[in-house]
C-alpha cells in the first residue's frame, strides 16, 4: 500500500472515529515522528474498520463512470463524421463546415475550460457535481444488488467525493476528465474520418455564404502553415481558391487535390484538436499524481491533535523508584469521626507552649494564657526556640502540658515529634487548643483539617476528652462566629 | 537510559502541591495522589517527559518532608562530628547518613528525598507561598544546601498567596536562591509553565538547545491547541445554525419538531464539550471526579432555560423567550433567505406556546403550508458564549484542580457579538447541508464551510490577540 493510501484510509478512520480518536489501538508510538505513528496506528485500526475495501469501491465506481462516459465520446465523436460530415449521398466535403464541427467547438471549450481552471471561484460547480453524484450514487446502485453497506458508507462516500473533486484535487480531476473525454472524442472522430477517408472517395469544397472569400483563404492558410514546414503536401492558395468554385480538374489533379485537402483535415483535427488534449490530459494525469503523492491529512485538526495527545502524551512512561517500605500504615486508618470535646476544662497544673502560631493566632493564644497563667507563653517556630522551650520545661514544676496550635498550620511527623519530646518532659496529661477564625461546619476544607489535627493528637496519645477547637477574636472580615464554651479552673 | 537528558526531583514539605506541579506539568491527572493532608505521596515515582527522540526529561515525585528540624540536628551533630579528618561536606554528610538509614526509620520519607537530591541534576524546591517562613522551612533548605545541586525554588499557590511572594523571594535571596518561579496548579497559567523550562534552561548552560527545543514544542503545542479549540466552536456554531428541520404548520407538530431541534443542538454541544475537554487532556472520569457542572456528557446548566439567558447577559421577555429559546419558524418560502428577522419570529412561536392557541388560529391562516424550526439567534448567543468561557476556563485550569468549574458567564457579557455575526448566521442557515445531522442529496463540498469556519476561527484568534 503507498503512502497516499495510507494517508487516504487514515482520513477515513478520521471520518469513522468523527469526534474522538478511540486509545484503543496500543502500539509502541514513542520512538516514531507523529506522522509515522499515525500511519501505524492506520494499519492498525484498519484492521477494524475495514475502509480501504470501500474507498476501492469509490474509486472503481469513478473510475467505471469516466471510462462509460469516454465510450460514449468514442461513439460520438465516431458516429458524428459519418452522420454530419460525411454519408452515403453526399461525397463532398464542405472544409468549413468540417472545421467548425470539431476544432472551433474544441478550440472554445478549451477557453472556457482555461477561464474555469484560473477563476474557479467565480464559478459554482454544485451542477456539475450534482449530476456525476447522481450517476456514480446510480451505477452503484446497479453494481449493489443487495445493499450490504458498510456501517460508514455515506459518511465516507462524502469524503472522499469531497476528496476528488474537493478543493484539494478536484480542479485537476475535472481538468483532467474534461480533456480525457474531448479526447476520445476526437479520437473517435478522427478514426472514423481515417476510416471514412479510406474508404470513399470525397471531394473537399467550401462554401459560404456571408463569409467573405478572403476570409476563408486567411483560415486556410493559416492552417497550412504548420503542415507546410513539416513538408506535409495540403493544398496551396490557388487550390484553396478553386475548391470555392468546384471547378472540376483533370482526374490526377483532383485526385491530388484530395489528398492535399484530406491531408489537410486530418492534420488539423489531430495537431490542433487532437494533441492539446491529449497533452492536458498526460499534464493533469500527471499532477493529480502528484497531488495524490503529496496529499497528508491535516494535522492540525482537532481530531489529529486529539491524537497526538493519545500516541504521544506528554509523559512517555511513569515509574515507581523508591516505594514505600511500611506498608502504608495510615492510609485508611480513619479515625472514625473523632470529636473534640466542646467544654474542656484546662487545669491551671500545665505548662502552655504554643506551635507554629501566626502573630494572630498567638495573640488570642495569650489572651488566654495570660488571664490564666503565670508562665510566659513560648512560640515554637524552630530549632532554638524548640531547644527554649524543652529546657523551660525540664526545669518546670507543672505536671501537665497546654498545647496551642493552628488550624491553618498542617499537622505533620515533625510536630508529632515535638510532641513526643515534650511529653517525655512532663509528668501530667496533655491538652491540645487548636486555634481557628472560623467554624468549621461550613467549610468542608476546615473540616478535614481539624479532623486531621484530632488524628494526630490521637497518635500523640493525647486523649479526645483533651483537644478542643476555639474560635479566636473576630477581626473585622470575619464578623460572626462565638467562643464555643471553654472553662478554666 | 543514555536517552535520559536530564532528571528533575522536585522536594518540598509536605502537602506544598508537588505532585500536583507535576500533575500540571504533564497534563495528567492521573499521575500519583493528590490530597489536602501530609504524607499523600508514599513512594519516589518518576514521569518521563519526551522532548525528541533522542531526548527526555525525567521528573520525580517525591514524599513531602515532615520532619526537617530533627533530621538536620542530626546530620549537623553525629554526622558532623563523624570526620575523623575534621572537615566533610555536604555530600558526604548526607551519604553518610544514607548509609545508616536503618538506624532511623521515622525518618523512612526524608531519606528517600535525601536520596533524590543525591541522585538527580537538578531540584525544584515547592513552597507553599500562604505560609510563613517557618524554621522548618529553613531547615528544609539548608538540608537541600548540603546535597549541593542546582535549585528552582517554585513558589507555589500564588494565586492565594500573593500577598506573600515577596517576603519568601526575600528569605530565598539570603540563601542565595534568585532565581525562583511562581506557580500554581490549580489556576493554570501557561506563560508560568514556560517560565519553569526557561529558568531550566538559564541554571543548565548544557542543555540548553535541548530545553529550548522543547520550549518551543511546548508553545507551538499550545498554539495549534488553542487554535484547534477555536475551530471547534467555530464548527459548532456553523453546524447548529445550518440545522434545520421540517415542520407541518400546527401547533403539535411544531411542538414535536422543536424538541427534535433542541436535542439536535444539545447533541451537538455535547460533542464539542468533549472534544474540548479531549483536545485539552481532561479525561472524562476527570470530569466527574472533579464535578464539572457536567451530567451525561451534557452542561447540567440547561442550554433552553431560561436561566441561562440571564447567566449569559441576554436579555428577553418571558413568552419571547421560550419561542427563542426553541427556536425559529420560518415560511417555507422564506426558509434561508429572511432569517434576519430570526428573533421576531422565534418569538412569534414563543407566543404560540405561552399564550395557548391565542394567535394560533390567526397565525395559521396567515402562515401556510410548512415550516422550518432552526436555532434561533439567541440560542446561538448562549451557545458561542458558552464555548468561549468554557475554553477560556479550560485554559487556566490546571490538571490539579479539584474545584468546580465554574460557568459563570458574566465576565463574557461585556464581549459583544463579533461583527460578522448576523453574516455568519445568514450563510450558515442558507446551507442546511452543512450540518452533518441534515440529510442531503447535495454533494457536501467542504470547502465553502471550511471557509466559513476559518473565518469565524480567525475573529478568534484576533479577539484572544487583542486580550
Ligand atoms: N489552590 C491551589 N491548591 C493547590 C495548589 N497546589 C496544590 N494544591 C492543593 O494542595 C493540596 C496538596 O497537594 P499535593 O499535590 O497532594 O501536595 P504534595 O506536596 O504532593 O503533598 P504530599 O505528597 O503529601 O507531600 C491538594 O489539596 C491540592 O489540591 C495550587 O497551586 N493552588
Ligand atoms: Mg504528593
Amino acid at each position: 500500500m503507498d503512502l497516499y493510501q495510507r494517508h487516504l484510509l487514515t482520513e477515513g478512520i478520521r471520518v469513522i472515529e468523527k469526534t474522538a480518536p478511540s486509545d484503543k489501538f496500543k502500539a509502541p508510538y514513542q520512538n516514531l515522528k507523529f506522522e509515522d505513528a499515525v500511519l501505524k496506528r492506520t494499519d492498525l485500526a484498519e484492521l477494524r474498520y475495514q475502509t480501504a475495501p470501500i474507498f476501492n469501491h469509490f474509486k472503481y465506481l469513478i473510475n467505471l463512470l469516466s471510462g462509460l462516459m469516454c465510450f460514449v465520446f468514442l461513439i460520438l465523436g465516431a458516429t458524428s463524421i459519418s452522420q454530419l460530415l460525411v454519408n452515403e449521398n453526399n461525397s463532398q466535403i464542405n472544409f468549413f463546415w468540417a472545421l467548425l464541427l470539431f476544432i472551433v467547438p474544441n478550440f472554445l471549450s478549451l477557453l472556457l475550460w482555461f477561464f474555469l481552471y484560473f477563476k474557479s471561484k467565480v464559478v459554482n460547480f454544485t451542477w456539475v457535481a450534482s449530476f456525476s453524484l447522481s450517476l456514480i450514487s446510480l451505477l452503484d446502485k446497479l453494481q449493489h444488488k443487495i445493499t450490504t453497506q458498510h456501517l460508514y458508507y455515506p459518511a465516507l462516500f462524502q469524503y472522499y467525493f469531497d476528496h476528488r473533486f474537493g478543493s484539494y484535487l478536484g480542479r485537476s480531476q475535472f481538468s483532467f476528465m474534461s480533456h480525457f473525454w474531448w479526447c476520445s472524442y476526437l479520437l473517435g472522430a478522427t478514426f472514423s474520418l481515417l476510416l471514412v477517408l479510406a474508404t470513399h472517395q470525397v471531394d473537399f469544397i467550401w462554401q459560404t455564404t456571408i463569409l467573405n472569400e478572403d476570409a476563408f483563404l486567411w483560415l486556410t492558410q493559416l492552417l497550412t502553415y504548420l503542415p507546410e514546414l513539416l513538408n506535409i503536401s495540403v493544398p496551396s492558395v490557388k487550390e484553396v481558391a478553386y475548391a470555392s468554385i468546384n471547378a472540376v480538374n483533370s482526374v490526377d489533379m483532383a485526385q491530388y487535390n484530395r489528398v492535399n485537402w484530406s491531408n489537410l483535415l486530418i492534420f488539423s483535427l489531430v495537431i490542433y484538436a487532437l494533441m492539446p488534449r491529449l497533452i492536458l490530459t498526460f499534464i493533469f494525469y500527471r499532477r493529480i499524481k502528484y497531488k495524490q503523492k503529496n496529499f497528508k491529512p491535516d494535522f492540525t485538526l482537532p481530531y489529529y491533535l486529539q491524537l497526538k495527545n493519545i500516541i504521544h502524551p506528554i509523559m512517555n512512561a511513569r515509574f515507581i523508584k523508591d516505594a514505600d517500605r511500611q506498608i502504608s500504615e495510615n492510609t485508611n486508618k480513619r479515625i472514625p469521626a473523632a470529636d473534640f470535646n466542646h467544654n474542656m476544662s484546662m487545669p491551671l497544673d500545665a505548662f502552655p507552649i504554643a506551635i507554629e502560631l501566626t502573630q494572630q493566632a498567638y495573640q488570642d493564644a495569650l489572651k488566654i494564657v495570660n488571664a490564666h497563667y503565670s508562665v510566659k507563653l513560648l512560640n515554637i517556630i524552630d530549632r532554638e526556640s524548640e531547644e527554649k522551650v524543652l529546657s523551660a520545661l525540664a526545669s518546670s514544676h507543672l505536671s501537665g502540658l497546654i498545647v496551642f496550635v493552628d488550624i491553618a498550620r498542617l499537622p505533620d511527623r515533625g510536630w508529632l515529634t515535638l510532641i513526643k519530646k515534650c511529653s517525655d518532659k512532663i509528668s501530667g496529661e496533655m491538652y491540645l487548643v487548636i486555634l481557628g477564625q472560623e467554624t468549621v461546619d461550613k467549610n468542608p476544607r476546615l473540616f478535614a483539617r481539624l479532623q486531621n489535627w484530632i488524628e494526630i493528637a490521637v497518635k500523640a496519645n493525647i486523649s479526645e476528652k483533651n483537644m478542643t477547637y476555639i474560635i479566636g477574636e473576630q477581626h473585622e472580615d470575619n464578623p460572626k462566629g462565638t467562643h464555643e464554651g471553654t472553662e478554666y479552673e | 537510559m543514555n536517552k535520559h537528558l536530564l532528571s528533575v526531583a522536585v522536594v518540598g514539605h509536605a502537602n506544598t502541591g508537588k505532585t500536583s506541579l507535576i500533575r500540571t506539568l504533564l497534563r495528567d491527572a492521573s499521575f500519583g495522589d493528590i490530597a489536602d493532608k501530609a504524607g499523600t505521596t508514599r513512594h519516589v515515582e518518576g514521569a518521563e517527559i519526551r522532548i525528541d527522540d533522542n531526548h527526555n526529561l525525567v521528573i520525580y515525585d517525591t514524599p513531602g518532608l515532615e520532619d526537617s528540624i530533627h533530621l538536620l540536628s542530626l546530620l549537623d551533630s553525629d554526622f558532623a562530628k563523624l570526620s575523623s579528618a575534621g572537615y566533610e561536606d555536604g555530600i558526604d554528610r548526607l551519604l553518610a547518613f544514607i548509609q545508616r538509614e536503618h538506624e532511623f526509620p521515622e525518618l523512612d520519607q526524608e531519606i528517600k528525598v535525601l536520596k533524590a537530591l543525591l541522585s538527580n541534576d537538578l531540584i525544584f524546591y515547592v513552597i507553599d507561598v500562604r505560609e510563613p517562613i517557618l524554621g522548618k522551612y529553613r531547615d528544609e533548605l539548608k538540608i537541600l544546601s548540603y546535597a549541593a545541586k542546582p535549585i528552582i525554588p517554585v513558589l507555589n499557590f500564588i494565586e492565594a498567596g500573593e500577598a506573600n511572594i515577596s517576603v519568601w523571594q526575600a528569605q530565598l535571596a539570603r540563601l542565595n536562591l534568585h532565581a525562583f518561579v511562581s506557580f500554581d496548579s490549580v489556576v493554570f497559567r501557561f506563560s508560568d509553565e514556560m517560565k519553569i523550562y526557561q529558568k531550566m534552561q538559564s541554571l543548565l548552560a548544557d542543555y540548553d538547545l535541548q530545553l529550548e527545543a522543547l520550549i518551543q514544542q511546548r508553545q507551538l503545542q499550545w498554539l495549534q491547541r488553542e487554535k484547534a479549540a477555536q475551530q471547534l466552536i467555530a464548527s459548532l456554531l456553523v453546524e447548529v445554525a445550518a440545522c434545520r428541520f421540517k415542520a407541518v404548520n400546527n401547533e403539535e407538530s411544531i411542538q414535536q419538531v422543536s424538541e427534535q431541534l433542541q436535542a439536535n443542538v444539545r447533541l451537538l454541544e455535547s460533542q464539542t464539550l468533549t472534544q474540548l475537554l479531549t483536545l485539552y487532556q481532561f479525561k472524562q472520569h476527570d470530569i466527574d471526579l472533579y464535578e464539572l457542572p457536567i451530567q451525561e456528557g451534557q452542561w447540567k446548566l440547561d442550554l433552553f432555560s431560561a436561566d441561562n439567558l440571564q447567566e449569559f447577559g441576554i436579555k428577553a421577555t418571558s413568552n419571547f423567550v421560550k419561542g427563542a429559546g426553541v427556536g425559529v419558524a420560518v415560511d417555507l418560502v422564506a426558509a434561508g433567505m429572511t432569517l434576519g428577522a430570526a428573533a421576531v419570529v422565534g418569538g412569534v412561536a414563543g407566543v404560540l406556546w405561552g399564550v395557548k392557541q391565542r394567535y394560533y388560529d390567526e397565525l395559521q391562516a396567515k402562515l401556510k403550508g410548512h415550516r422550518y424550526l432552526c436555532a434561533d439567534d439567541i440560542t446561538l448567543q448562549v451557545l458561542w458564549k458558552r464555548q468561549l468561557h468554557l475554553l477560556s476556563v479550560l485554559q487556566q485550569r490546571g490538571h490539579a484542580s479539584v474545584n468546580k468549574m465554574s460557568i459563570d458567564g458574566s465576565a463574557l457579557n461585556e464581549t459583544g457579538l463579533p461583527k460578522a455575526w448576523a453574516k455568519w448566521l445568514k450563510s450558515a442557515r442558507q446551507h442546511p447541508q452543512w450540518a452533518s445531522l441534515n440529510e442531503s442529496d447535495q454533494p457536501l463540498f467542504t470547502n465553502k464551510k471550511s471557509a466559513l469556519i476559518k473565518e469565524i476561527t480567525e475573529h478568534l484568534i484576533q479577539i484572544v490577540k487583542l486580550k
